[in-house]
């Protein structure tokens, strides 16, 4: 392996590495929303059942 | 989306983003010894998806407009808008990107950059048409009927539109070229290929998840809206 090739793969590594961990921060955020909307239709649908 | 869904998501576009880097080769014929060609992996799903989310945002419409009109249609189809706007300016503004790059300058009046630029317009003069209308079911009516012309404003931007010019800059679909044109062209390697459909089914995977989302957060909204 030349030195060319191993600085793009190492490049290739680095932006790899950097989309994951930009994907994991939004899918770690929609997993988040998901659990907060269910609190929040749940705690609602209470209300309504408790509603007069 | 149940837990386990979403972890396995999280591994096929992680896995998607890898192979993108590491386990496909560069194409021939593009700057940087055909790294810049990678911009495929990412672009191309993210304008299939906006594709995707305004054809649902039709559908949703038209489930409004001809089912009992319940609102949570409607709010479903402003949601599959704006989600769809936002895979579409990803998508244009990677293009544009990586025209700068590949051609030049940002934008070159191809075909293509035009078409997604109008299928913008169109999209952002939904939401602005749905703000502008204060009752809810007028609302409902209007966009919903804005939304249904869009299941043939959509297929006409996306696909037939840059097949009509004489000249374009930008590569030629190379996933179902010989569907369309009847010549052999599917030059691509398999390797780009399945990666390249991993990430459409991803991406459009990740929209419908996003999509529920957003869903479920406008009807809890209209909810407290009403109630106040």
């Amino acid at each position: 392996m030349d030195d060319a090739t191993t600085i793009s793969t190492a490049v290739k590594i680095a932006f790899a590495a950097v989309n994951a961990l930009v994907w994991t921060g939004l899918f770690l955020y929609l997993v988040r929303l998901h659990r907060k909307l269910r609190r929040l239709e749940a705690s609602g649908s209470r209300e309504r059942e408790e509603a007069p | 989306m149940k837990t386990f869904l979403a972890w396995l998501l999280w591994l096929w576009i992680a896995f998607t983003i890898v192979a993108a880097y590491l386990f496909t080769p560069a194409m021939e014929g593009f700057v940087g010894g055909g790294e810049s060609s990678r911009i495929l992996f990412f672009h191309v799903p993210m304008a299939w998806t906006s594709f995707v989310a305004f054809l649902a945002a039709g559908v949703w419409s038209a489930r409004y407009l001809w089912g009992r009109r319940d609102r949570r249609h409607d709010l479903a189809a402003a949601a599959a808008v704006e989600i769809g706007l936002v895979f579409c300016v990803l998508a244009t503004l990677s293009g544009a990107i990586w025209a700068k790059v590949e051609w030049g300058a940002f934008w070159n009046w191809d075909p293509r950059q035009l078409s997604i630029t109008v299928a913008l317009v169109y999209y952002a003069a939904y939401l602005a048409l749905r703000s502008q209308v204060a009752d809810a079911e007028v609302r409902g009516r209007v966009a919903g009927a804005y939304a249904v012309l869009g299941l043939f404003v959509a297929p006409f931007l996306f696909f037939v539109a840059p097949r009509l010019a004489a000249f374009s800059l930008h590569p030629q679909p190379v996933v179902n070229a010989e569907v369309l044109t009847g010549r052999e062209e599917v030059g691509m390697d398999p390797a780009i290929l399945w990666v390249l459909l991993a990430g459409s089914v991803g991406f459009t995977v990740l929209f419908f998840w996003l999509h529920d989302l957003a869903t479920r957060a406008a009807v809890i909204e209209d909810r407290s809206e009403a109630a106040a």
